[in-house]
């Protein structure tokens, strides 16, 4: 296991309306599964977001396996977000283009060679249990399956960590187990996952590490 | 790795069939300036023509002094054929000048000679300056070099001195009022598809933040929108070398010697119609991406 392969120390963050992080402190090891738990608004997204790098901490730091944003520039961070998989809440599946190319494009945008696009993105899908509905558009699927070309996305390029912001929110039961079960398959593959929840009935279910966040302060 | 061409080419010709309207109007609108600008290239280049040959029809006329002999009038010439700024020269005798005049003066049917009992007109010689020297400057500097040959005095030359200077300050009055309208309308067409790719941009926001989530970087996100400007000015371009073409043809049914037309036109406004596209696409992928 890789240790510290995401850190977070003393990162705060305003946004201009005055909402953001006050005190962080996370680390996720390489193979770990943990749950970052809190109410909406308490700064789940934030954090994540700090991580793939959309915002950068006013203070503090976030190194992600070794670049550091008080050091990185904006040239470099595409190469950072390559290392991770991001599974949004709302799917965010690009809505011009089939699902074989909106998993496929993660790979397509890394130069990767086209045999390896069509052998790694047809596995992807098959993981999800998706092979046959890659030909068809985002908005021809129902939300679980959304979800999960979402997850395919996300786990095409073997991610170091899969980033998973609230993704069984607006799903039924039936399906939030699907989806909870393809991110256990993943995690046992090797790869990290930090999922970002509300649901604190599935938290206190689970054996797993649990960081909890209120009003933009990790709690110790 | 670099990121597939052939996928970004695919990416930029897909955007632009999806923005087909706006990309439309942006192509209209490129076609109809080329156009003009065409136009107006067109007719200046056969006004430059038309005033090329009328300056080769320019003559500088050196008269020549009765009291000369055949050997004097033969060292002027050889003189004056020295200088490098005169072509050829044709020797006018006094009875030659008398010809033309009566041929000039036919219809005053009265023959001065008969009149006056002598042969009053000189002997010249009619100089044609190089191309080179086919300016108000440089016919100054022609006369000057004259001026210095033995026997011929200021008096003795003679030209058209206002035929030069005239043509010339019209055909700058003409490049300036093309240089105007052109750069008009390219401003006018870089505005029109620089508005279009910032559409584009709008109007997929959410997808272009999502495909840098992933790890596009901004150059593979740029890309697209540069191939779909370069596209909008090349079909843009195309369109109008093809309508200044039918144009051109057209016109040489009415005036087959006035219009002229060389394929570098058709060229150049192909050209100028990808700088076009390619700058709007800039310009707002600067501002907006």
């Amino acid at each position: 296991m890789k240790n510290g392969m995401i850190k977070i120390r003393n990162a705060r963050m305003k946004y201009p309306g005055g909402d953001g992080l006050d005190h962080v402190n996370l680390e996720v090891a390489g193979g770990e599964f943990v749950y970052l738990v809190g109410s909406t608004g308490a700064g789940k997204s934030t954090v994540l977001k700090l991580i793939y790098m959309e915002e950068l901490p006013d203070a503090g730091y976030v190194v992600v396996d070794g670049a550091n944003s008080s050091e990185i520039s904006r040239r470099e961070i595409p190469f950072v977000r390559r290392k991770l998989g991001i599974i949004f809440q709302d799917f965010r599946l690009f809505e011009d283009r089939n699902i074989f190319e909106n998993v496929a494009f993660v790979l397509r945008v890394t130069g990767a060679r086209p045999r390896d696009i069509k052998k790694k993105t047809l596995r992807a899908l098959a993981e999800v249990g998706l092979s046959h509905k890659s030909r068809k558009m985002a908005s021809d699927l129902s939300g679980g399956e959304q979800q999960r070309a979402a997850i395919a996305r996300a786990i095409v390029n073997d991610p170091l960590i899969l980033l998973a912001d609230e993704p069984t929110a607006n799903l039924d039961p039936k399906t939030s187990v699907e989806i909870l079960n393809i991110l256990d398959r993943a995690n046992a593959r090797g790869t990290a996952v930090l999922m970002a929840t509300h649901n604190y009935e599935l938290v206190n279910y689970s054996s797993k590490r649990v960081v909890s966040i209120k009003n933009g302060r990790t709690l110790p | 790795m670099m990121p597939s061409l052939l996928f970004l080419l695919k990416e930029g010709f897909v955007g632009l069939l999806r923005s087909r309207g706006s990309a439309l109007m942006a192509i209209v609108t490129i076609t109809v300036s080329l156009v003009l600008i065409g136009l107006f290239l067109i007719v200046t280049l056969n006004l430059n023509e038309f005033a090329e040959n009328l300056k080769k029809r320019l003559e500088v006329t050196v008269f020549l002094d009765d009291s000369f002999d055949e050997d004097k009038t033969r060292r002027i010439r050889e003189h004056i054929l020295a200088l490098q700024s005169i072509g050829s020269v044709d020797y006018v005798s006094k009875e030659m000048a008398v010809a033309e005049f009566r041929e000039h003066s036919e219809r005053l049917n009265v023959d001065y000679l008969e009149v006056l009992g002598f042969n009053p007109l000189p002997a010249s010689f009619r100089l044609h300056p190089v191309a080179e020297f086919l300016s108000s400057g440089g016919v100054a500097e022609i006369v000057q070099q004259l001026e210095a040959i033995d026997g011929i005095e200021e008096l003795d030359i003679k030209y058209e001195k206002n035929l030069l200077p005239l043509l010339e300050s019209r055909l700058q009055v003409i490049v300036a009022i093309d240089i105007v309208i052109g750069v008009v309308l390219c401003v006018g067409a870089l505005l029109l598809v620089s508005n279009n790719v910032r559409l584009i941009i709008l109007s997929r926001e959410r997808l272009i933040t999502t495909m840098k989530l992933v790890g596009a970087t901004p150059m593979f996100v740029q890309a697209p929108m540069f191939i779909q400007g370069f596209l909008q000015g090349f079909l843009g371009g195309i369109a109008a070398a093809v309508l200044l073409f039918l144009l051109t043809e057209l016109a040489a049914v009415e005036l087959p010697d006035i219009v002229a037309v060389g394929a570098g036109v058709y060229g150049l406004v192909v050209v100028l119609g990808i700088l076009l596209g390619f700058s709007g696409s800039l310009t707002a992928v600067r501002r907006f991406l």
